[in-house]
């Protein structure tokens, strides 16, 4: 049985929701769907949580809408994940990081759902990607903000 | 309020909020104490950095519908926070020394102003979300802040004065 965590953050996000609260045979889903009016048919599943990480940690497959909080979260604890841009929001500025993390090869992105005929289907192309590993530079400009409050000037290393 | 230094952070829910926090930690990490009070200007009760006085504007976005719905609320969000922008001024027209860091939220254009105009200092972080597209509130800010940080380098095609600080 494959454990799948599908996260949507705080933004409703129905069509995935929907997509994986059908029939799934040989998967477990757990949705974390942000309608507090919604009751899943098939799978289980939650409105919010104040931390989701214990769903990510007892998961072997998250598939998530491609917010940066909760794809760079995921990508740091090495999560084999699947990125769903959600394209019902008004902006579509969730394409701009569905196609950095595709471009680089950190995880599978889905950008039409109807491509796969059912839950497994989609699991298990997940199963069989070839991700990379997740790199990143971490910020290095807290001195030089710490020294614009403290100074009203930034340290010389600074802009 | 004190007439102290004051760093404002500027953040909204969801992704905002988790640059906030690792933002605020990245700092924490890099002094032995903060100069100056923190506080935190959201657009949702609730959130504010812990233990910082917490200053909650209308989120100006609306994140279902385009068209007139979204200019009536955006319309509804900038006269709702006109009295909290009145407060900013109250609190930064005290400080000794004011710096306003923004994570990305659109309501920041209006404290950002309301800072430059009293004399302290701006600084926005482009959101971690863009890599080819501009935000409005990037394009904006881009304007009005003294300092624009990106945190992915392929911005610097879009916004060639700012300058690359690593991703939170």
């Amino acid at each position: 049985m494959t454990k799948v965590f599908v996260t949507v953050g705080t933004t409703r996000f129905s069509s995935l929701v929907r997509f994986f609260d059908q029939v799934a045979v040989g998967c477990d889903v757990v949705l974390q769907h942000a309608e507090p009016a919604f009751v899943p048919t098939h799978a289980r599943g939650f409105a919010f949580a104040p931390s989701v990480r214990e769903w990510h940690a007892w998961a072997d497959v998250v598939v998530t809408h491609a917010g940066a909080g909760s794809v760079y979260d995921l990508l740091e604890q090495q999560r084999r994940i699947v990125v769903v841009p959600n394209l019902e929001r008004a902006d579509k500025h969730q394409l701009d990081l569905a196609g950095y993390v595709e471009r680089q090869r950190y995880a599978m992105v889905v950008k039409q759902l109807s491509s796969y005929p059912s839950v497994p289907d989609l699991i298990n192309a997940a199963l069989r990607f070839d991700s990379v590993s997740y790199k990143k530079t971490a910020f290095f400009k807290a001195d030089f903000l710490l020294g614009l409050l403290r100074d009203g000037n930034p340290p010389a290393a600074g802009r | 309020m004190p007439s102290a230094d004051v760093l404002m952070l500027c953040f909204g829910e969801g992704g905002h909020h988790a640059q906030a926090r690792r933002l605020y930690a990245r700092l924490k990490e890099s002094t032995e104490t903060m100069p100056g009070e923190v506080v935190s200007l959201t657009d949702k009760a609730g959130i504010a950095l812990p233990g910082t006085p917490e200053f909650v504007f209308t989120a100006l976005r609306e994140k279902h519908y385009g068209g007139l719905r979204a200019v009536g609320h955006l319309v509804y969000a900038l006269l709702r926070n006109l009295r909290q922008a009145f407060r900013i001024f109250q609190l930064g027209g005290c400080a000794r020394r004011l710096l306003l860091v923004s994570v990305g939220p659109a309501f920041a254009v209006l404290p950002a102003v309301i800072v430059r105009l009293i004399g302290g200092q701006v600084v926005h972080v482009e959101t971690w979300s863009r890599f080819t597209t501009y935000s409005v509130t990037g394009r904006l800010m881009y304007r009005i802040a003294d300092h624009f940080l990106v945190q992915n380098e392929e911005l610097l095609a879009l916004y060639p004065r700012a300058t690359y600080c690593g991703r939170l």
